[in-house]
């Protein structure tokens, strides 16, 4: 595998290849900085761009675009509170907070540093491990999949913050809000009041950009705060060596939740960045500055979110198994190229796994090298007068719930979302959890019900499956772990 | 002597609402899973088993924040008291927002974001002719150059606007 991947990194290193990745980089950062536009958009917009080309510069061409559209979530995120993809949610809960501070180079530094990590490992797991871990993952059935998501959900205790009761409650409704359209399964509309336009369900996209960036905008227009500074003289990229070490450990278990969820086909990197955030908050020393500017959950959020790519990619290369929406566009350039990802890829055309893999490592230091040449410039958006920079979002906000799927309706269906994290914020209630109910309820509820129709509705054979079993005392555990803190608080009030 | 009614209901600590409201949610989620004719059994779980579900769990959560209101219960403007409130203003600019949502498919996407852009900044800043004119100036540039950013160099497809259709239809017969 190594020479292969050798082999791929000596092909590409040619300068006319080198500019077309850096260009592929580049459309996929700034896609993937624009609410509502996400890489699987990125790559669609470009697969008819590479039918010209051959077919290895066709393949690291698409997964240049990939990389950028997922690294370029995190610009925004930081510095509008508005998450450019799935992918980098739970890197606004610290991210946002740290550039409001003035720290913004700082907290962009990070989350750039972050994803670059967390690509290379998971390129690593890749490259090392690539058929052992796609075996492992086809044998997970609808019950590990149903132990895996409650305990993704058990994470909820994590991110609840002071209240663990509020943030059940806001975990409920974010999968109350993800049981409207069509169910799982059968297809039964439900909830959707008779109109046409839920019957698709509520959209992730307008949820996540009205939950966050609305709900901002709709605190400052009703209360000025004053805006915050830039510390430019900050050197390099404001990281220190210290921070380095103390998360070195966090970045390992994100990458490896990355990898973990990004291989498993549907949950993605949407849940990872939050489960990796949670995991991050709850093994930590100092959980309650999560949220509030600790640089320890952008480490987390970020190298979850790009180690999930590689994760993606494994099922896609090794069984032909798309992992999540862009890897199912990438399928379609490997035909037109007349490729067949999956077992046979290895044996019948080994060059393109060693292209793929030398693609993945050059667009990461190319999209690295390329935000760290830009750090500077970005946070200067946040030195708009603010009459600009609010009515900016808004549009932008707009414009993304709507080009996600081109109906008006998701304008509406964002507003709704925007006024409601407001209140809830308000009145502290967490959004986080919501989050993960609404990414996490779909996932649970088709992997439940496929589990008691296979076990003709017995439970017990379900949950005793040796995997299955240990996802669920695993959610124990995180679960009384959680707890401790929220008992002994109560105990020292008393 | 007892308190007024309004004062009593004042002092009601705010998660005591949300306990209401969110039994009221779970109340709503019951109502639609008693009308679904399919009721679900583990063998056969339906539709309507992973909702009930919830409604069970956000009424058993509704009670304890209505029975044991939270601590941490105050808006957070009781802890946050920087900056200055400004209600009227924050009003018409959401006012402004809803407005822009509904016109954006009628008007399409440059007419009505050179005016929603126009307007906010205006209403969110001085508010003189002088700085109105220079809002307007902004927004039409504003509104053209993301236009021509978003619908030709990225492809991203925007509302054109129904009204600007049918108008064109009027002049074209």
């Amino acid at each position: 595998m190594i020479e292969l991947f050798a082999a791929g990194v000596w092909e590409l290193l040619q300068p006319q290849v080198l500019i077309v990745l850096f260009l592929a980089c580049i459309v996929g950062l700034v896609i993937g900085a624009l609410p509502g536009l996400n890489a699987t958009m990125a790559v669609a917009i470009i697969l008819p761009l590479t039918f010209s080309f051959n077919a290895h510069l066709g393949m690291a061409t698409l997964v240049a675009v990939y990389i950028g559209g997922i690294c370029g979530g995190l610009v925004s995120a930081i510095l509008l509170r508005i998450p450019g993809t799935p992918s980098s949610v739970a890197t606004t809960f610290d991210g946002y907070p740290l550039a409001q501070q003035g720290q913004a180079v700082k907290a962009l530094g990070t989350a750039m540093l972050a994803s670059y990590a967390g690509g290379m490992l998971s390129l690593l797991v890749l490259v090392m491990f690539a058929p052992l871990v796609a075996r492992l993952a086809i044998n997970f059935g609808p019950a590990e999949y149903f132990a895996l998501s409650v305990m993704a959900l058990t994470m909820v205790a994590a991110l609840a913050g002071k209240s663990l009761v509020k943030g059940a409650i806001t975990a409920l409704l974010g999968m109350a809000f993800s049981m409207v359209g069509m169910a799982p399964i059968d297809g039964t509309p439900r909830f959707t009041f008779g109109e046409i336009n839920l019957w698709a369900g509520i959209g992730l996209v307008p949820f996540m950009i009205g939950l966050f960036a609305i709900s901002q905008v709709l605190r400052e227009l009703f209360r000025e705060t004053p805006r915050p500074k830039v510390d430019m003289s900050i050197k390099g990229v404001g990281v220190t060596l210290a921070e380095i070490r103390r998360n070195i450990v966090n970045v390992f278990r994100s990458s490896g939740i990355g990898v973990g969820i990004g291989v498993l086909p549907g949950i993605g990197g949407a849940a990872s960045n939050m489960i990796a955030y949670a995991t991050a908050r709850q093994s930590s020393k100092n959980p309650d500055s999560f949220g509030k500017g600790n640089v320890d959950g952008v480490w987390a959020s970020e190298s979850a979110g790009n180690a999930s790519i590689g994760g993606a990619l494994l099922p896609l290369i090794t069984l032909g198994i798309p992992g999540d929406g862009v890897t199912a566009i990438i399928i379609g350039g490997f035909m037109i190229h007349g490729l067949q990802p999956g077992p046979l890829l290895f044996t019948d055309n080994p060059d393109i796994v060693g292209i793929i893999y030398a693609a993945f490592f050059i667009a990461c230091t190319i999209t690295l090298l390329f935000q760290l040449a830009t750090l500077r410039i970005f946070p200067r958006v946040l030195l708009m007068p603010r009459r600009f920079l609010l009515p900016a979002i808004t549009v932008l906000a707009v414009v993304g719930a709507y080009a996600a799927d081109n109906n008006p309706f998701d304008i509406g269906v964002m507003l709704t979302f925007g006024v409601l994290g407001f209140v809830l914020e308000k009145y502290r209630y967490p959004l986080s959890p919501m989050v993960l109910g609404f990414i996490l309820g779909p996932i649970l509820e088709t992997n439940l019900r496929r589990a008691l129709m296979l076990t003709d509705g017995q439970v017990l054979p379900m949950v005793t499956q040796p995997v299955a079993a240990g996802f669920l005392v695993v959610a124990l555990a995180i679960l009384i772990i959680s707890l401790i803190p929220h008992i002994r608080r109560k105990q020292v009030s008393t | 002597m007892s308190r007024p009614f309004t004062e009593r209901l004042s002092a009601v600590p705010t998660d005591r609402w949300f306990g209401l409201a969110t039994i009221g949610c779970s109340g709503l989620l019951y109502s639609i899973y008693w009308q679904d004719t399919l009721k679900p059994t583990l063998g056969d779980p339906g539709p309507m088993l992973l909702p009930g579900l919830i409604a069970v769990l956000l009424t058993l959560m509704g009670l304890i924040l209505l029975i044991k209101p939270s601590e941490d219960t105050g808006p957070e403007e009781e802890a946050d008291t920087s900056g200055e409130l400004r209600p009227w203003r924050g009003a018409f600019s959401v006012v402004a927002v809803l407005a822009y949502a509904w016109v954006l498919p009628n008007l399409g996407y440059a007419v009505s974001t050179a005016v929603f852009f126009a307007l906010s900044t205006w209403l969110l800043g001085r508010l003189t002719w002088k700085a109105g004119v220079q809002c307007c100036v902004i927004a039409v540039l504003v509104a053209l150059a993301t236009q021509y950013l978003l619908a030709s160099v990225l492809n991203v497809s925007l509302p054109e606007g129904e009204w600007l259709y049918a108008l064109k239809g009027v002049f074209y017969d």
